[in-house]
């Protein structure tokens, strides 16, 4: 299933989020977004969701406006994990996983009850989170919380997950953990992964394209050797980083100084 | 949270089943209890085999049709609160902040003080009071969809502007006050069967409505993006369930004036009883709102025998405290 935007033009009260974005992403890929904060990221990822009004311009799943499709249907194929979801109060792992097979269920409820378990039991298998199936949502720490959502949105059965910055406020062990998950359930499912990054040595490291978003357009995409250069980091982020390459052959930055447009520091 | 059920390891369907028991025993003693006590046996009968005597008469003219007030009253106004609090994210919300009390108030009010011959139609009149406030403040609310915020906004404002109105008609015409009053407090004196024939048809349709919307209240409470990714159209579903609860609660106080604090604890204590699966939630806080409202009218009648206290006098002395507790436990 193959996502492509074309001239997509956000405005929210006035200010323009995004302006004239077209952007074909690589199916069965994982792509990052980065982009320095405020840049319209999530705005995009939401966008792509289907859940961002759009000032004009269009999403197309497989050659099809998203927004010609219902709700529903649109959710079987494309699932969002946005940031600040929340459980309510009481909410075990199993429930939450569970109410990710709503999109399959008709307006009164019927629903083939042994699939959804199916789906269930292999979307908290994937997740890691099977031996947590009984603990309340509430009760979980936030990297425990993280994957037990993870689950939930797989239970949906997309073909293309969007993520908006799931390793945020997770210790180092819990962020490699989830970005794991993911790749696993890219190269095993084939579910195409959009998300959005914050850590861009997480993206050099688990993505196949990079997409850099500035100023209210896509800046940057490609491969991540490629695009990552020393000079558009420091032209987007306004800093000058080093990079390096660690012992499986991956690029990886440290950030050095603050510099401005011209490249001198400040 | 969800404490007892986590205790017990009860099953949700055993924890209803128990909070059915509990308001059928609300029942079974307001209907015997009061100035005249009817032994349980001689309930039955009568209830079984029809009316005889004076005992008869009393059961069926008074006590059950005030019974089944009560009970209707408490399932929908429960019902309400907790959509309401769904649909607001705000554990505070109750039928008050989307207008039904404010707006059945001053028009309950502006027919027993300025036409007090029509007096029957307060009822009505209180309805489309309650509904129109509820209208008023989704139109104020309204800005490319209904966000919670502005609702309970939009309700606070307009409940102030209505209360102003309210206030200069109590003082104004002082000298009727009273009726406006109990009004004003909530009590179920001299309901009968014209006021069941009123509120039934709404605790069925807009009841059963509700639990149909039940697994569609689970995903509202995921938050809206996520709600929205899960497929859920969240404004429509907002909106709805808006409208379902000012229904309910309208139907519920137009019938006994502004009965306050069942909308806002039922669902709570229902919530730590069953835990917050709104395919369970909604039909534990129908089961205790009607039994919390037949008991506390049951105790409101004899406690001061021969006055009669209206009930939300009681509601409203119980409510509090056990509100507080709340705050204190988990809020």
């Amino acid at each position: 299933m193959g996502l492509t935007v074309e001239h997509l033009c956000i405005s929210i009260q006035g200010h323009a989020i995004l302006k004239n974005v077209s952007h074909r992403f690589t199916e069965g890929a994982r792509t990052s977004i980065i982009g320095p904060n405020g840049a319209g990221k999530s705005t995009l990822l939401r966008a792509l969701a289907g859940i961002q009004p759009t000032s004009s311009g269009r999403v197309l799943l497989n050659g099809k406006d998203i927004h010609g499709m219902t709700r529903k249907h649109l959710s079987r194929s494309i699932a969002i994990l946005p940031q600040g979801a929340e459980a309510p109060q009481a909410t075990t792992v199993e429930q939450l996983v569970g109410f990710g097979r709503f999109p399959y269920h008709s307006l009164f409820g019927k629903n083939d009850a042994k699939k959804d378990r199916e789906v269930v039991e292999w979307a908290l298998a994937i997740a890691h989170v099977e031996a947590l199936r009984k603990r309340e949502v509430h009760s979980l720490s936030g990297g425990e919380r993280q994957r037990a959502f993870l689950a939930m949105v797989l239970a949906q059965q997309p073909k293309i997950l969007l993520l908006d910055e799931p390793t945020t406020y997770l210790d180092i062990a819990h962020q490699l953990e989830v970005m794991n998950i993911i790749r696993e359930v890219n190269n095993k499912y084939g579910i195409t992964v959009i998300m959005v990054l914050h850590d861009m040595n997480h993206a050099l490291q688990f993505s196949d394209e990079i997409v850099i978003i500035k100023d209210c357009g896509i800046f940057a995409s490609g491969a991540p050797k490629v695009i990552m250069t020393e000079k558009t980091i420091a032209e987007v982020f306004g800093v000058q980083v080093d990079t390096f390459v660690n012992r499986t052959g991956k690029m990886v930055l440290s950030p050095l100084r603050l510099v401005d447009e011209a490249g001198k520091g400040r | 949270m969800n404490k007892l059920s986590r205790r017990f390891k009860a099953h949700p369907l055993g924890i209803l089943l128990i909070l059915a028991c509990l308001a059928l025993g609300g029942g079974l003693s307001s209907i015997m209890l009061g100035s005249v006590h009817i032994p349980a046996e001689e309930v039955l009968s009568t209830l079984l085999s029809g009316s005889s005597g004076e005992h008869g008469q009393i059961l069926m003219n008074i006590r059950l049709p005030r019974t089944l007030v009560a009970a209707l009253v408490g399932v929908n106004l429960a019902l309400s609160g907790a959509i309401l609090q769904a649909v607001m994210k705000n554990p505070l919300a109750d039928p008050h902040i989307i207008g039904i009390s404010s707006g059945a108030g001053l028009f309950g009010i502006l027919i027993m003080l300025l036409f007090p011959a029509w007096s029957q139609l307060v009822t009505p009149v209180a309805f489309l009071g309650a509904m129109g406030a509820a209208l008023l403040i989704y139109v104020l609310a309204w800005k490319n969809g209904i966000q919670p915020i502005r609702i309970i906004l939009a309700g606070v404002a307009v409940s102030a502007f209505l209360s102003a109105f309210i206030s200069a008609l109590m003082i104004l015409y002082s000298d009727r006050v009273h009726s406006a009053l109990m009004w004003m407090v909530g009590g179920l004196s001299a309901r009968s069967w014209p006021h069941v024939a009123m509120l039934w048809p709404y605790t069925l349709l807009a009841g059963t409505a509700a639990l149909f919307a039940a697994r569609h209240i689970n995903i509202l409470q995921l938050g809206d993006d996520m709600a929205k990714g899960l497929g859920l159209r969240v404004e429509v579903a907002r909106v709805l369930l808006t409208a379902l609860a000012a229904l309910l609660a309208a139907s519920a106080v137009s019938v006994v004036g502004l009965l306050g604090f069942v909308g806002l604890i039922v669902p709570h204590a229902a919530r730590l009883i069953i835990g917050s699966d709104y395919r369970f939630l909604l039909p534990a806080s129908a089961l205790l709102g009607a039994a919390v409202l037949m008991y506390s009218d049951t105790v409101a009648r004899i406690a001061f025998s021969p006055v009669e206290l209206p009930v939300g006098i009681l509601m409203a002395a119980m409510g509090a405290p056990f509100f507080l507790f709340l705050l204190r436990k988990q809020l």
